[in-house]
This record gives structure tokens, sequence and C-alpha cells, in this order.
């Protein structure tokens, strides 16, 4: 769905932020783009979605080029920005006003993510706390039923009920044909969730792996030491240290904290 | 279906009941506060004249000086949507090709702009003026029109009284296409940014002809007879009117590739 080659991009007057970046993301999963302040994610997902233009290299989702903004490209494309802004109407008049541009838009599904995000049709939107207003953009986001729906810091806002209800309706409503994309710091709020990872790290994809891939290959637990024969990397945390060694049993649950940390500082975790 | 990603009538459609549903509230209150303000403006103007009647002068001054100022004003704030990041992510991503975002605002900023205020002023101008003739028995109410509005005198029979006739609107056209062209230019505040390049380039261009005239002194070896740019007064009109359409076109199409190329 996503085929990026040789991507070059840099703002004015600054240093490059992607030097050839490669990178090819399919459909059908949920994915974790993850990386350092600056490393570049938001930039990526606005390459992505056509929000900004590549200074050379190739951008290809769905088929098309984003930088076309063609409405063909933006009906199949929803993005859930970080910061954002509503027009003052009602949560009902927003819906009818830009529901129909997209060709998949569900209103059952949208009037069962209302209900499940606990927001009134009736409320105005710009009356709403910034939670509430996140809750209902992903609530649409979601109701487009767009092929590629990209989220950047989805859960920053949202209390600890709605969190545990976003992570309910992302996995309860996607079809096989869709690819989300979270960029988030909160891993702990998508541990469970995403379903493949990508980590940026200075302008380069240095990890891009199915979390099953990676739980095949490494076994995350704790220990009391931080030495071992087979320990790959170790962290101290209270009461001892998180470590992360070669699997052994069949397969663990990741620790993305613990795995982005390990891959940021160049530990070789994987084998060749 | 494959529908066309330039143009297509129901997505259009979908972009002016959007426009509408968004800014319902807006378009009321500016509308009522237009109207208001406009009957208060015409009473205050005539309270100071001691509820003189309207002279043909009056009436055509206030109308050019409303429409300009609130033209600018109304024009400087096109595509709102790209004033802030935020706004930016949503117009930008609004499932509608450029022609069509930049077609809707052509037409709710300018064409409505144009059709409508001649309307409102004209509408407000004959209410404040019967009212006023209704509440005081000394005033006179005299009713005037559009067609009084004098705008480049020729003889009926010259050869240029289209030209003369276009003039005036080609010009007045760029009151709307640069603050319309500003508004995609410039982020934050464009209107006094667009006013102020406008001022830089027309100051730049008045040294240059003071530079030249006066400076190198070639004014003395010019011609004597009035005659402007080596043109006449005829070949003047002309050649003002034709920069002012190739303007206002340059001005639109620019617009409309700086949306299309807009970047949050």
């Amino acid at each position: 769905m996503i085929d990026i080659q040789e991507l070059s991009f840099s703002y004015p007057k600054q240093t490059p932020l992607f030097d050839r970046l490669k990178l090819s993301v399919n459909a059908g999963s949920i994915t974790g783009l993850l990386g350092k302040n600056g490393a570049g994610k938001t930039s990526l997902i606005k390459i992505m979605t056509g929000l900004l233009y590549p200074v050379s290299g190739q951008v290809a989702v769905m088929g098309q080029k984003p930088r076309h903004r063609h409405p063909s490209f933006l009906a199949d494309v929803f993005f859930v920005p970080e910061e954002f802004y509503f027009p003052s109407v009602t949560i009902g008049r927003f819906v009818s006003a830009n529901g129909p541009f997209y060709r998949r838009f569900d209103i059952k599904l949208m009037e069962h993510l209302l209900h499940e995000f606990e927001l009134l049709d009736d409320r105005a939107i710009h009356k709403l706390s910034y939670g509430q207003k996140k809750k209902f953009l992903i609530s649409f986001a979601l109701a487009t039923k767009c092929r590629l729906l990209v989220l950047d810091e989805p859960t920053n806002g949202l209390d600890i009920p709605s969190k545990v209800v976003f992570r309910k309706v992302m996995a309860g409503t996607l079809d096989e044909d869709q690819l989300v994309i979270i960029s988030t710091h909160q891993v702990k709020d998508v541990e469970n969730l995403i379903d493949r990872i990508i980590i940026l790290d200075e302008g380069k994809v240095i990890l891009e792996k199915d979390m099953a891939e990676i739980s095949a290959q490494l076994q995350f637990s704790n220990s009391a030491t931080p030495d071992g024969e087979f320990v790959l990397y170790s962290e101290m945390v209270p009461g001892g240290y998180k470590i992360i060694t070669p699997q052994i049993n069949g397969n663990s649950s990741v620790d993305i904290e613990l795995l982005f940390n390990a891959v940021t500082k160049g530990k070789k975790i994987f084998k060749a | 279906m494959k529908t066309s990603d330039t143009f297509n009538i129901n997505r259009f459609g979908l972009m002016v009941k959007q426009s509408l549903i968004h800014n319902y509230r807006m378009l009321i209150i500016s509308l009522v506060g237009f109207c208001g303000g406009l009957f208060m403006l015409l009473l205050i103007i005539q309270a100071m004249n001691e509820f003189e009647t309207w002279t043909k002068d009056a009436f055509s001054a206030t109308f050019i000086t409303i429409f300009i100022a609130t033209g600018l004003l109304y024009t400087g704030n096109s595509f709102p949507g790209l004033r802030t990041r935020e706004k930016s992510y949503s117009y930008l991503l609004t499932p509608a090709s450029a022609l069509e975002k930049f077609l809707l605002e052509l037409i709710s900023r300018i064409v409505l702009f144009i059709v409508m205020i001649p309307l409102l002023y004209w509408v407000i101008f004959n209410a404040e003026g019967y009212l006023l003739q209704v509440l005081s028995s000394r005033f006179h109410f005299t009713p005037h029109s559009f067609a009084e509005i004098p705008l480049i005198q020729v003889p009926e029979n010259s050869s240029i009284r289209y030209w003369a006739a276009v003039m005036p609107f080609a010009l007045g056209l760029l009151i709307f296409t640069l603050p319309f062209a500003g508004t995609t230019v410039f982020m934050k505040y464009p209107l006094p940014k667009t006013l102020f390049s406008v001022a830089i380039i027309f100051f730049f261009h008045l040294f240059l002809v003071y530079f030249f005239l006066e400076i190198l002194d070639w004014a003395s070896n010019g011609p004597k007879d009035g005659r402007i740019l080596g043109m006449d007064g005829e070949g003047a009109i002309k050649f003002f009117t034709i920069y002012a359409m190739v303007a206002n076109v340059v001005l639109l199409v620019a617009s409309y590739y700086k949306l299309k190329e807009r970047e949050a």
C-alpha cells in the first residue's frame, strides 16, 4: 500500500531530515511508527498524506502520488493530527457536512463509536474538551473506512477509560484492506494493538518488523542482574533489570519501550 | 464509476454544502452586521450633513468607498482554511480537487460579493432614506441608482467607448484579485502583507519613473504633447484596460497554483 523509494526531504535552511529513505508497508496491519523527538515521524506522515512534498525520491500510496492530492486519493486517506481544528458546529452537523466525501463512510459505525466514547450527537464540537474532540476525530476517522488511517499521538489527552475504548474500537472495526499507522511516544497505550513496528532514527528506518517476528526471535523478561551469557540488552528498573535475550520458549510479549531503547542505541539484537 | 480528479459537480456541491454548514453562523452574523452597520453609517453621514438630501455624487462616493473597503477586508480573508497549520490539515485533506476549492473561494469571495454588495447597498440606502422621510417631515428622500455613477466619460461615437466601459471594471477587479492572491501566498496577516507588498512594488515603479525622467532627465527628450508612455489618451485607456485584465488573470492563475502547491 505504501511504497517509498530513495526519499529525501529537508525543511528550508535545515539539515536533511531523510536521505534516500526506503519503506514499504502493506495493508491489513496496525503499524506503530516510533522515533525520538525530531526523528521525522510527523514529517513522514505528512509526506505520506500529501501535506508535505519530498525533495526527491518516489512516494506511492495506493498507487498514487500523495503530492497531487487527487480527490480519489484523499477520499481514501484520513489523518488524525495531534493538534486539530473544528468549526463551530455540532457533531451531527459536522458528520453530515463531511461524511459524504468518503465513499465508504459508515454512519452506523459512527453512531456506534460515538456511543462507545460517550459522545452525544448534538454537542457543539468547539465546546468539547481536547480529549473529547480527539475521541470524536478518532471515531470519524474510523467511520470513514479509509484504506489508510494515520494517527499522530492518538492517545494524548485521552483519559484511562477512553484509552481502553480506543484499543477496543481500533481492534474491532478495521477491515482487511485497511492500514493504520500510529505514530506515538505512548508505546504502552498501543503495545497490544500494533502488529508491526517501524522505528525511525536520524532519517533512516532502523527497524521494520512484524511483532510476531520480533516475539519469535526475542525474549523480554526481568532479571536480578544485567549480565548473562545470552543477554542482548539490559536496562535498570526499580527492583532489578529488564533484559532482552534470544527467544527460547517460543514467543513472549514484546516490550516495545525496551526494544526501542535497544534499537536506537545501536544494539545488535537481531540475528543478521 | 471513476469520477474526474479535476472537477466533479457532485463533489463541488459537497464542498458548497460543507462550507454552508461550517460557516452558516458566521454568514448570518456578517450579513446582519453589515446591513446594520451600513444603515448606521448612512444615518451618521446624513446627520453630519444636517439631514440634507443625498446628492448623486454623495451616493456614488459613499458606495465606492464602502465597496472598496469591505471588498478589501472580505477578499483579504479568503482561504480561511490556510490561516493556521491545524486548519490547513483539514482543508488541504478534504477530498476535493484544488480547482473545486479554488472555484468555491472565487465564487464566494469575489463573484458573490460583487453581486451582493451593490444590491444590499441599494436596499439599505433606500430603506434608510424612506425611513427618514417618514420620521422627519423636513427630509425629502431622492432615490438614486447605480446607473448614475460616473465612470469614464467618452463621446458616444468614440472608437474606444467599449474599452472605456471595461476599464473601471478591470481596474476595480484588481481590488479583489490582489488580496485574493495574497491570501494564498501569506499564511498570517495576508491583507496587511499584501498591501505592504503592493505599496513596495508601486513605490519602486514610482521611483523608477522619477529616476529616469528627473534624475537622468529623459523627460527633456520626451514628447511634449502630454502623451503617456508614447500613447495618446485613447491608447492609454486601451493599455491600462489590457494591463488590468492581464493582471487579473495572472493573479487568479497564480492563486490557483499556489493553492495547488500549498504544503502544511
